[in-house]
């Protein structure tokens, strides 16, 4: 075997040894999170612990459903998310194309300082957050939360939306107004078609912001009519004591929504991530 | 010129979200359905179900009351509410820990709630200091109803196999017992040392406080010995192996099913544990917590959830009725699992078990409410993390003291 063959081998085997290790690494609190939810609570605590139960139970599950609200924060979370991503898309694509298409002086310090809404902790905004949520009378609403949640994912996304749309030469368009169309025409027979992957990512970076989001959608919510995943989790709490089983066995119910979308979507996914990456 | 086909749908699908935004918001403003009359009482999750009980017999007393009953839950309560304070739109009364109704009361956010005591309701009825400790400046914020201790929890069976019969009464008693219990999986005792690092502290400054230390205006005075043994305790135990080395894992929750499979002998646990373990059918007996010697009890702090009405609460006069008919000694009873807060209603059956008794003497004769001060809170992580290197072997106990009380003066200005 040559030199090179045995180097070829070896970086093969080590680039397989580090994907196995980081598969484990991000795979590894799923499969604990999985396997728990099918353990009765004697085993969660067991002394010697196994990933896997010794004796399967569905009676966790049987608590998420019969015994909890977590089968309408599972709506709640889609409704929200799905508000959440289509505002943020209408938004975003709009405020994204102006900074990337019009010229004017303060167009680049205008994107840099929404990117700042990012690096704002969210307990600074809560509380006027909360005062505008409360002025517009959607507190306990899953309107409220999904608006709520559009100061979280509007900043990255217009950026996003902005470096998408700055990648498509204008001469695209130009010849699609040189073609008869108007502005609007050549954003919708050009512009929006070659960014599609871009958008499809946006609107599935705004969905899962939303979607693992605590902190506003415990304060605006106050009932099971508003309350989202996430919050509706902490019912497993009670004062004294956690149920873990049927904590593992919501959070698998809650995920397994994304992780279906996710799969769909992927292709679009990774396509939308790498668009407009070599050009800005 | 013509709209195209596409760019006509676009600019619809657009349109109809955008109306249909601003529509909900126009009709939310214009609608408001809230009950503007009612109570809204913001009630946690465990307590939801009774709440509803007492509020229909509270509607029937006092015809034409109306009470909005809203649920929170024990890891949302503390942010809702400190949101709703600080942005004046509050409800008429929330159920809130005690440990957090001072630094309102500070804020001026909290009516006072005096006149709620007085020959109906004394002052003497309440459990040692905890009516004082939600005074502040001579007026009372707060109406608490619920209080507890922790105390012994042990397994008879084991303490039997191991030749001992009857619980530690000294923490020489407690090393000398748990040591004898360590066998195979069985250990003597396990501290939470994992989750919120006030389950650790409550233990070691259960420890301290009942050598030395004192808890003045809900700030604790600690003194350097009195935390060097609490922490030889805690951390010496792990190291020394009769208590879990898997502690540094453990919540509470962990270790009350580490006692319910009979591998953790016995551990300062509430009244809550007790109840669990008599429906688990699991071993179980209880006593008071192990003083420093023989002429003490150890003393253990009290903490619990009370009544508050807002400063900016909009029906103040039916809040405090509320607040008063939910004060009363059978009410109290009912809407607590652990113990009420009024002597009085101790009397009620369920809290006569054979079970409870250690509880109420803990709880009547050796607790003292648990520090509330909102910059002595700001140092339990800090006393969580040397706690934790005293077990771990990184800290001496000597080293880690001193820290500790550095850090506890430091925080509060001393």
């Amino acid at each position: 075997m040559s030199r090179r063959s045995a180097t070829r081998i070896a970086t093969g085997f080590g680039m397989w040894f580090l994907l196995a290790a980081l598969l484990v690494w991000s795979l590894g609190p799923v499969a604990v999170v999985l396997f728990t939810s099918f353990k009765g609570s004697s085993e969660i605590y067991s002394a010697n612990a196994h990933l896997l139960p010794d004796s399967w139970t569905l009676q966790n599950y049987v608590t998420v459903f019969t015994s909890s609200n977590t089968l309408r924060a599972l709506l709640n979370s889609l409704i929200v998310g799905l508000l959440a991503a289509i505002a943020t898309l209408i938004f975003c694509f709009s405020a994204g194309y102006a900074l990337a298409r019009f010229r004017f002086r303060s167009s680049r310090p205008l994107a840099l300082f929404l990117l700042l809404g990012q690096v704002v902790p969210l307990t600074v905004v809560l509380l006027p957050l909360y005062q505008i949520i409360r002025s517009l009378n959607l507190l306990d609403s899953v309107v409220g939360v999904a608006m709520a949640h559009l100061v979280i994912t509007v900043p990255l996304v217009t950026w996003m939306m902005r470096n998408q749309i700055a990648a498509v030469p204008i001469e695209l368009e130009e010849a699609a107004q040189i073609d008869g169309g108007n502005r609007l025409d050549a954003v919708t027979y050009i512009t929006l078609p070659v960014i599609f992957p871009g958008l499809v990512a946006a609107g599935m970076f705004a969905f899962l912001q939303s979607w693992h989001e605590f902190l506003f959608a415990s304060v605006l919510t106050s009932s099971t009519a508003a309350r989202t995943g996430p919050v509706a989790l902490t019912e497993f709490a009670t004062e004294f004591n956690v149920d873990w089983g049927a904590t593992m066995a919501a959070s698998v119910v809650l995920t397994v929504p994304v992780i279906i979308l996710f799969v769909l979507l992927q292709r679009h996914f990774i396509g939308g991530l790498t668009g407009g990456a070599v050009k800005g | 010129m013509a709209v195209l086909p596409r760019t006509a749908a676009f600019i619809a699908a657009t349109t109809a979200v955008i109306l249909a935004m601003a529509g909900t918001v126009t009709y939310n403003i214009a609608n408001n359905s809230s009950n503007a009359d009612a109570v809204t009482w913001w009630v946690p999750d465990w307590d939801y179900d009774t709440a509803k009980k007492l509020v229909t017999a509270f509607e029937k007393e006092n015809s034409g009351a109306t009470v909005n009953l809203v649920k929170t839950t024990g890891d949302t309560v503390a942010n809702r509410t400190s949101v709703a304070l600080n942005s004046g739109d509050v409800p008429d009364v929330i159920t809130e820990s005690t440990s957090r109704i001072k630094g309102y009361a500070r804020k001026g956010q909290l009516t006072d709630l005096s006149g709620q005591y007085g020959p109906a309701t004394p002052k003497s009825d309440f459990a040692p200091g905890l009516v004082e400790s939600l005074t502040d400046q001579g007026k009372t914020y707060a109406v608490p109803y619920r209080w507890a201790t922790n105390a012994l929890i042990y397994n008879p069976d084991l303490f039997e196999a191991a030749g001992i019969d009857s619980p530690p009464r000294t923490w020489a008693e407690f090393e000398e017992d748990a040591k004898r219990l360590t066998k195979g999986n069985v250990v003597g005792t396990a501290w939470p040392m994992q989750g919120d690092p006030s389950d650790l502290t409550l233990r070691l400054l259960d420890f301290a406080i009942s050598d030395g230390s004192t808890i003045k205006n809900g700030a604790p005075e600690l003194t350097e010995p009195s935390v060097k043994n609490a922490l030889d305790l805690i951390g010496g135990s792990i190291r020394a192996g009769w208590a879990s080395p898997s502690s540094f894992e453990l919540d509470n929750t962990a270790i009350h099913e580490l006692f319910l499979q009979g591998r953790v002998a016995m551990y300062q646990g509430g009244v809550f544990d007790v109840d669990d373990a008599v429906t688990h059918k699991a071993p179980i007996a209880t006593a008071e917590l192990p003083g420093p010697n023989a002429s003490s009890v150890g003393t253990a702090q009290g903490s619990g959830w009370a009544y508050i009405v807002p400063a900016k609460a909009q029906h103040k006069d039916a809040a405090e009725k509320l607040v008063a008919f939910l004060g009363k000694p059978a009410n109290m009873a009912a809407l607590t699992l652990t113990f009420p807060a009024r002597l009085s209603a101790f009397k009620d059956a369920k809290f006569q078990t054979e079970l409870r008794e250690p509880y109420v003497r803990q709880l009547t004769d050796h607790s003292t409410p648990a520090p509330d001060d909102p910059r002595w809170t700001a140092t339990i992580p800090g006393v969580h993390n040397e706690t934790q290197k005293v077990g771990l072997g990184q800290r001496s106990s000597s080293a880690a003291a001193k820290n500790i009380v550095a850090q506890a003066d430091k925080a509060l200005g001393r």
